[in-house]
């Protein structure tokens, strides 16, 4: 399912496949996740992003050990700077598949919330892709 | 100078009934507000005229503020028809005010409001739910100006952004000195009316600037499809060329004997009354006037109240049922109204262009109506036989009737008076026998037969034997004179 995270997820998979260092992919990832936080929160809030994504990371932890620190961060509506910190000192590949399993998890758990389908909807216009051009990191949010 | 007044646009709710209820539909760029307790369907009313005001080019906003939480709003609202996933972030835009409502800054709410409306261009506004936004407002110290002066400039920037504006609210009462309640062109009440153990939605449109909306509480239901409101059927009185017109078109009772007591038969249009005891042959004469307009190529709509519709339709009626020439109506909801009825009904009609109408019996109609709507029965009874025919149905209904050999009762109701045609059906004894026998007591405007006819029911329906004659006081039950020849004009052997 979750075809948006898989989009998303394998843009980060190839930046990992042509070499990008850890903090490179690190950057994208959390930029990717303030994009989504900024097309989520006006619809439903917030809270609510911020509640799916500490869950998400919790969900995660078990097979991504180094993301169970970042749940204190995660407190903090629209901040992912401890994700990226702990990404970034993951190797590539570990960066690619650690941030890939939490946004499917995200979208799994969005979408059996308010079904699959919206929550493509909702995720489409999330862009910052290497596929529109080269990945600008950590414009928004 | 020519006066060319403002021409005020109405819009369609996309709400069943309730375009009807608002006199034409809603006005466009009104100011509106949505009342009533939690759980009464603010939302899903708010939801289902949003998708149906909302376009790619001139969208919604639906402002989320506090209140419910927007994640458990998607989840159940999608779970209506109308919810369509496509237009979320194109034709519909929700938007949280969560941060801004909390901040108690009603000015902060009002900019954010006017920078998305400015950004979006919306055809409608909703605010849900305006209780939050009053509470933020007062829980900063703000005065009840405050909010007085928030719901002012809401209502003057929507309108001038040319945006039909919904603010919904819960614990809210009409004897609230609200402001909100002033500025508002329109106001609609959702309430949930309880008699003893069932509970009934009801609707009302308290104000509606320019429109002349119909008064009272009207019935509505939600159901996958969303809302649907029973607004009162309309109801127009036939032309005299039509009544003419009509008396010349009979119906054939599929009782070849009773269409010649009748004249000819039921006049179109008309409504008839079969009125008799328990098991007398009610609903075997409505079964065969459907089965003959069957015969002769019409359809028909039947609202079969009775224990086990199925077993007493028959099989020739199940038949037809099975092929969709004649329409049934549920009849099983737990908050049924007439007025339900009556447009359930009016529905078939227009679908099946039905010419027939059966309601078997009225008896059961009264038991399976909502304990509320039982007080007024008679009325929503005279309104509903009104609509239908003015929609150029023929109705026959059947009522059950104590068998009472003191007096001559047609209904329990009263409903004889509103009715254009009386069958009555009677037992009586004679030589230990309980025979049947009936007659056409009424038929407006049409010569019928002033006979009490003898009749018995076998495997083809209804037999009509010969007058009683020879006895008196039949009405009574209990014949007086003795005539041994009786029985056997309609074939019933002696012992």
């Amino acid at each position: 399912m979750e075809s948006e995270a898989r989009r998303i997820q394998a843009t980060i998979a190839d930046l990992a496949a042509i070499d990008a260092d850890a903090q490179r992919i690190a950057e994208v990832a959390a930029s990717t996740w303030r994009e989504i936080y900024a097309v989520l929160s006006p619809v439903i809030g917030p809270g609510g992003v911020t509640a799916l994504y500490q869950r998400s990371l919790y969900m995660t932890r078990v097979a991504h050990p180094c993301l169970a620190s970042v749940r204190e961060d995660a407190l903090r509506p629209g901040e992912f700077a401890a994700l990226q910190q702990v990404l970034s000192q993951q190797t590539s590949t570990h960066v690619a598949a650690a941030n890939g399993a939490l946004l499917l998890t995200f979208c799994d758990l969005l979408g059996s919330l308010i079904s699959v389908s919206l929550t493509e909807r909702l995720l489409r216009s999330v862009h910052n892709l290497p596929a529109d051009g080269p990945a600008v990191p950590g414009t928004r949010g | 100078m020519n006066a060319v007044k403002a021409a005020i646009q109405c819009l369609g709710t996309g709400v069943p009934g309730l375009d009807e209820v608002l006199g034409g539909g809603l006005p466009e760029f009104s100011f509106n507000l949505i009342a009533g307790p939690p759980g009464s369907g603010k939302t899903t009313l708010a939801h289902q005229i949003m998708f149906a005001l909302a376009t790619r080019k001139r969208p919604a906003l639906y402002f989320t503020v506090l209140g419910e939480p927007p994640l458990k709003m998607l989840r159940y609202q999608q779970q209506f028809e109308f919810f369509d996933h496509e237009q979320v972030n194109a034709a519909v835009r929700f938007i949280n005010l969560a941060d801004d409502a909390a901040s108690g800054d009603l000015d902060r709410v009002l900019r954010r409001i006017v920078g998305e409306v400015e950004a979006h261009g919306p055809a409608a506004v909703f605010v849900d739910s305006f209780r939050s936004v009053m509470l933020a407002g007062q829980g900063d110290g703000e005065t009840y100006m405050g909010v007085q002066q928030f719901i002012q400039q809401l209502g003057m920037t929507m309108t001038s952004w040319q945006a039909t504006t919904f603010l919904i609210g819960e614990y809210l009462t009409e004897l609230d000195p609200n402001p909100v309640f002033t500025v508002a062109d329109g106001v609609i009440w959702l309430r949930q009316s309880l008699h003893r153990n069932s509970v009934v939605r009801k609707m009302e449109v308290t104000k509606m600037r320019g429109q002349r909306t119909l008064p009272g509480l009207h019935t509505f239901r939600i159901s996958a499809a969303g809302i649907q409101v029973f607004a009162p059927a309309p109801v127009a009185a036939p032309s005299e060329s039509l009544v003419a017109q009509r008396m010349g078109a009979r119906l054939r009772m599929g009782v070849p004997e009773l269409d010649r007591m009748m004249g000819g038969g039921l006049p179109r249009g008309y409504s008839l009354l079969i009125a008799g005891p328990s098991g007398s042959g009610k609903s075997t004469l409505a079964a065969a006037f459907l089965a003959e307009g069957a015969r002769g190529g019409e359809t028909a709509v039947i609202a079969a109240f009775e224990q086990r519709p199925n077993a007493a339709r028959g099989p020739v009626l199940a038949d037809l049922v099975g092929s969709d020439r004649i329409g049934v109506v549920d009849t099983g909801a737990p908050d049924l109204s007439v007025e339900a009825i009556t447009r359930l009904l009016l529905a078939e009609i227009h679908r099946l262009k039905a010419s027939r109408v059966v309601i078997d019996s009225l008896s059961g109609f009264e038991l399976a109506l909502a304990p509320t709507f039982r007080d007024d029965f008679r009325e929503s009874l005279s309104r509903l036989v009104s609509s239908l025919t003015s929609a150029g149905a023929s109705v026959v209904m059947t009522s059950e009737l104590e068998d009472r050999y003191t007096d001559l009762r047609f209904s329990p109701y009263g409903a004889a008076f509103m009715t254009d045609a009386i069958i009555v059906q009677r037992y009586i004894e004679v030589d230990s026998r309980l025979l049947r026998i009936l007659a056409v007591v009424k038929l407006r405007g049409s010569d019928h037969s002033n006979e009490l006819r003898l009749f018995h029911i076998d495997r083809d329906g209804i037999k009509i034997g010969a007058m009683v004659a020879g006895r008196e006081g039949l009405l009574g039950g209990q014949p007086s004179r003795e005539t041994r020849k009786v029985a056997s004009d309609i074939g019933v052997e002696h012992d």
